[in-house]
């Protein structure tokens, strides 16, 4: 292991790529816009977004730097727990198909999550809520923009705020062109590019080094890799479980994609997108478990994948992968970036600031919030602060304490406001503490215990009923 | 939005991301240009936390690399006997090391060997050795935590699934 370890792009031909591809999606993007007349059309893809659509939205925005880059990220860390116990993270998907089918029935004129937490727990809960969303907005985004920048550096050795600000630019160019409408077509496509391209990487590996050798090199030399009783891994195994569960439950992402969905395509759209999800963190994890075979050592844990499949597919290979990862940031970036924009829209603008603001209003509104976000999470993305596995899972603190106030919320009618908002808020405080204290793997779960625990109470404590018929708010 | 805004978008877009390219030639790091002038340079100091809890780490150097190195890894101080070597990765300044048992571990760093023979008096060159102890965290405490996840899991989908028949047989 003595050779010079190269880049497998050239930085001229990494950057043909990005420019490529970033003009294509903005093309497309402003293509699509074109049918968007009103905010809803803009915000809401006109709620008419079809079954085969839908579950290839779900499906890709849920593909992300989550399943390409921090997979691989915790198998070399976690190995074979790492790898198993992010494929259940499809049990996000999975589980917010009855939660979606149900938040339709309840406000089939809702706009966003935010809404849905004003008017059934009121205020106090709701800036809680507030606060807890862009909390994990901003730490998706920037986790989206810090992966793009790795990808390239990892690939070609670009410099990584040239890739970071590639895709954001990109990013915000077609979502500000076309909305969500973009956003759900470009999804389609890149979920297409990204099954076919996973599957291909893997089986190519596989082929190539043999899961015997792996075997052999892990065994011999990172035996902790392969240890089912791997201490750090089992506390992981949960808290990452908690952690899907809370970003898809709170997440505007998902909510208005529940809410875009015709008729009553949302629970099958879920299920096939969860079902779809579940097999790819496997075969992207599974592709970090070759690195010490292959005598790669990442400077950053979260660039183990692209290197892998680059050192085993040659330039080829570094394309192929240079597409799919960029295809599953920007299928995520795109949506997140959409959908806190509506956030902010509907909760601040349209609620808080002018409640008189007219349909073109908030049209304009949304697209100056588009960029403005982009803008926001390029700052923020200048300093790369921390590893993506490491900056995801402090969101974790964060989300997994909506949990039991979001699916008690939905369906008990006992549980309060004062008890959603102290839930969410000791669970995120605990979950922070215990982030601190112990590790990034413990965060989500500590923070979803608390705040289950304090529903409870508030549940059995609970004298008031609270009428459902409160949630048909007119826009 | 009007045309031309796009096509300015467009072009904005392309500029930015040519303009702030840096050269491929920076990234190629060659032995045959660079051994010369360097050959006589100092290695770089080697850096690693003092204790893993997880059995993974990242070794560090105080600055960027300007040849081809290798970590020596060994259980033994004295380096008696090398369990393992790892090439170190372009001009990065870090490397993530993984899959480590309980115990104390030592590195180091040499200069690559792949260079011709005349260049072979450069593999003497060592620099200094970082230790880390690894300590995994107790199989109890893993265990405790993994049955209140499962417990919590497990309260959380009988909720979701009685609710959800619930509200469809009201339907």
């Amino acid at each position: 292991m003595s050779e010079t370890a190269d880049f497998a792009l050239d930085s001229t031909l990494g950057l043909s790529l990005v420019v490529i591809f970033g003009l294509l999606w903005i093309i497309f993007g402003w293509y699509l816009g074109r049918a968007n007349k009103t905010h809803e059309d803009f915000a809401l893809a006109g709620r008419n977004v079809g079954f085969a659509l839908a579950a290839a939205t779900a499906m890709a925005t849920w593909v992300t730097s989550n399943t390409t880059l921090v997979a691989p990220q915790l198998t070399y860390q976690f190995g074979i727990w790492g790898m198993v116990g992010y494929s259940f993270a499809a049990l996000g998907l999975i589980l917010f198909a009855p939660l979606a089918a149900r938040i339709k029935r309840l406000m089939p004129k809702g706009y966003t999550s935010g809404d849905f937490i004003r008017l059934r727990f009121g205020r106090a809960a709701w800036w809680v809520f507030m606060v807890i969303s862009v909390v994990y907005a901003f730490g998706w985004l920037v986790s989206l923009g810090m992966a793009g920048g790795i990808l390239l550096q990892a690939l070609s050795g670009l410099d990584y705020h040239i890739g970071m600000t590639a895709i954001l630019i990109i990013c915000v160019g077609y979502t500000l062109f076309g909305g969500l409408r973009a956003v759900i077509a470009t999804d389609f496509i890149q979920a297409l590019i990204i099954i076919i391209g996973v599957v291909g990487i893997a089986w190519y590996l596989i082929d190539t080094v043999s899961l015997e050798s792996i075997h052999t090199e892990l065994s011999e030399n990172h035996p902790r890799l392969l240890d089912l009783m791997f201490p750090a891994a089992i506390m992981f195994l949960f808290n990452n479980i908690f952690f899907g569960l809370g970003e898809i439950f709170h997440s505007n992402v998902w909510w208005s994609r529940a809410l875009a969905f015709k008729g009553k395509v949302a629970f099958k759209a879920f299920l096939l997108g969860g079902l779809l999800w579940l097999p790819i963190p496997i075969v992207t994890g599974f592709i970090a478990l070759a690195a010490p075979q292959l005598g790669i050592f990442p400077p950053s844990a979260d660039m183990v994948g692209p290197m892998v499949a680059a050192e085993v597919l040659g330039k080829v290979g570094a394309i192929v992968v240079f597409i799919v990862v960029f295809s599953a940031l920007a299928s995520s970036l795109d949506s997140l970036l959409a959908a806190t924009s509506d956030l902010v829209t509907r909760d601040f603008y349209h609620k808080k600031l002018r409640p008189q603001a007219s349909d073109k209003q908030l049209f304009k509104f949304n697209r100056y919030c588009i960029a403005g976000i982009g803008l926001l999470t390029w700052l923020f993305c200048l300093p790369q602060i921390a590893t993506l596995g490491a900056l995801l899972n402090f969101a974790g603190a964060f989300v997994a304490s909506t949990i039991f106030p979001i699916v008690l919320g939905l369906y008990q009618n006992k549980l309060s406001g004062t008890y959603a908002a102290v839930a969410m808020a000791s669970g995120t405080l605990l979950g922070l503490v215990s982030y601190f204290t112990i590790g990034f793997y413990v965060a989500a779960l500590t923070a979803c215990a608390i705040s289950a625990a304090v529903c409870a109470v508030g549940v059995m404590r609970s004298r008031n009923r609270f009428d459902w018929n409160k949630l048909q708010e007119s826009s | 939005m009007p045309d031309r805004a796009r096509f300015v978008i467009n072009i904005a877009l392309l500029l930015l991301i040519t303009l702030l390219a840096r050269p491929a030639s920076a990234y190629v790091l060659s032995w045959q240009t660079e051994s010369s002038n360097q050959s006589n340079s100092e290695l770089p100091e080697l850096s690693a936390p003092a204790n893993s809890r997880e059995g993974y780490f990242v070794l560090s150097l105080s600055k960027s690399p300007t040849q081809d190195l290798i970590v020596e890894y060994s259980t033994d101080e004295e380096f008696r006997e090398i369990n393992r070597t790892y090439a170190w990765f372009g001009d990065f300044q870090d490397m993530t090391l993984t899959g480590f048992s309980d115990g104390t571990h030592y590195f180091r760093l040499k200069v690559s060997s792949s260079e011709p023979a005349e260049n072979t008096h450069q593999e003497t060159q060592l620099s200094n050795v970082v230790q880390v102890q690894v300590d995994h965290y107790a199989l109890e405490q893993a265990l405790t935590l993994f049955s209140l996840g499962g417990v919590l899991f497990a309260i959380l989908v009988v909720i979701i699934l009685y609710q959800h028949q619930r509200s469809r047989a009201h339907e």
